[in-house]
């Protein structure tokens, strides 16, 4: 009974252990890669954010280039995640999409994949951006948070619960086609 | 009861080994405290909600290849000068200056130029702590590097590389520094190339356009100016930061502006960045002192 109570504490112990290495954002290195004609972007970049939580990323892009953006989230956040971009030189909001959509066809939300008809197989959405002059997004991602258990008993005070996961962003570019270089 | 005991004792050092990992940081983050939080608490810091994303320098050079600058060597930070830098800000710093020159003479293909500035450029990363980039691998992809493509892929590869460590190992406050280092000296080149100032000119609107990199890099550092080392930089970038806040952006008229399909978007294109000569003399000026400065070019 002892040695399965130490087990159960070592276990524990561990957990914390666990479940950093899945926040981490090393494991999303792998989708930061260059995508032909695309090369990859060094502007392209990974955070460990938390639900209930909006993070902002602001990228510069500049005219003679074409951009493709694409996002991926931990599975902790179950896609349940709002994308919105504002370009800066019109203050218009140009993309505002949920991670998943009900239909998951092309263009209607921003992790989940789709079924792409041109190749008949499954697709993860990018977004292209071109640039006709050098401006900045804002790309706002908002990390919904957990629904909370209500408790029966007001006496009782819950923890409030909260998930944390890695959120990347890639950026990729190529020389744009009407470039005037 | 031995090897339960055991198991808690080497369970106990684990949780040890992490706690003190989760509270440890790179030697360069750890002067205040606010910055040296690791990935644990990074997500709840409200100054770090927004991440300022700054280009390398390879972006800067694919444009002036194409707009048919003339490669020059003397534009080049001098490898000697890097046995100047023996304080962590100056070294990192200058492993970005001498990453851009490294992207530059990539980007015009001089080959044997590219070898030496990679030398330079592996010895500073030994002495900020980025030498397990620098593998024999890579050194050896380097030598075998025969056309320009693989030499301009081998170096955006290694920066890749490098972003990717520091990254991983939350030293955000070197991969400032770095960005800087790199920027500055990409800027540098360019106005060193780009001699005279002509309206309506692809080059000189590509400087004019740094203005939004060059406020992100600024805001990305104020995220960080409790470090001292980044409160300095601020204060040494000023007279850049003045001449681009004069510049004027300016409304235009564009036909494509916000036609927007499903996944295919068109942004700008109402506003432009304007520089005239003035400026350009002036920005073209102040970033030579900033940089020589920074190199120890000019002691």
């Amino acid at each position: 009974m002892k040695t399965k109570l130490i087990y159960i504490i070592a276990l524990v112990l561990l957990f914390p252990l666990f479940s950093d290495a899945q926040s981490r954002c090393s494991d999303f290195f792998k989708y930061r890669r260059p995508e032909a004609p695309y090369e990859y972007n060094n502007q392209s970049s990974s955070a460990v954010c938390v639900t209930g939580q909006t993070y902002e990323f602001i990228l510069p892009l500049t005219k003679g280039k074409d951009y493709r953006l694409k996002f991926y989230a931990a599975a902790v956040f179950n896609n349940k995640i709002k994308f919105k971009i504002i370009d800066e030189s019109t203050h218009e909001t140009v993309l505002d999409l949920p991670g998943e959509s009900a239909n998951r066809e092309e263009g209607s939300c921003v992790l989940a994949d789709y079924y792409n008809e041109d190749n008949g197989k499954s697709s993860h959405p990018y977004f292209d951006f071109y640039p006709a002059t050098s401006t900045t997004l804002k790309i706002i991602i908002e990390v919904l948070p957990v629904p909370q258990a209500e408790s029966t008993d007001a006496n009782i005070k819950r923890q409030k619960k909260m998930n944390r996961g890695c959120v990347t962003v890639v950026v990729l570019d190529k020389p744009a086609e009407n470039s005037s270089f | 009861m031995k090897a339960p005991f055991k198991l808690i004792t080497v369970v106990f050092a684990f949780g040890m080994l992490y706690l003190v990992s989760a509270c440890g940081e790179d030697a360069n983050n750890n002067k205040n405290g606010k910055d040296s939080l690791n990935q644990n608490v990074t997500e709840i810091n409200d100054d770090n909600l927004i991440t300022y994303l700054i280009p390398s320098p390879k972006d800067m050079f694919a444009f002036t290849k194409e707009g048919n600058l003339k490669y020059s060597g003397e534009v080049l930070n001098a490898k000697e000068n890097a046995d100047k830098y023996i304080d962590t800000k100056s070294q990192e710093i200058g492993f970005g200056i001498y990453s851009a020159d490294l992207a530059y003479t990539a980007a015009f293909n001089q080959t044997n130029t590219a070898g030496e500035y990679l030398k330079v450029v592996e010895s500073l990363s030994d002495k900020i702590g980025l030498n397990s980039v620098f593998t024999e691998s890579l050194v050896s992809r380097f030598k075998k590097i025969a056309n320009k493509d693989s030499l301009l892929k081998v170096t955006n590869d290694t920066y890749y590389d490098i972003v990717k460590f520091l990254e991983d190992n939350d030293r955000n406050t070197s991969l400032s520094l770095i960005s800087v280092g790199g920027w500055l000296e990409s800027l540098y080149i360019v106005t060193n190339l780009q001699n005279t100032y002509q309206k309506d000119n692809d080059v000189i609107q590509l400087i004019a356009d740094q203005k939004n990199i060059f406020e992100n890099i600024i805001l990305s550092l104020q995220q960080r100016e409790a470090d001292p080392n980044v409160a300095d930089l601020i204060k040494e970038l000023q007279p850049i930061k003045e001449v681009y806040d004069g510049l004027e952006v300016i409304k235009i008229e564009n036909p494509d502006a916000n036609n927007t399909k499903t996944n295919k978007i068109i942004v700008g294109g109402t506003t432009k960045i304007v520089m005239t000569e003035d400026q350009y003399t002036k920005l073209k000026k102040v970033i030579a002192d900033v940089r020589n400065k920074l190199t120890g070019s000019d002691v």
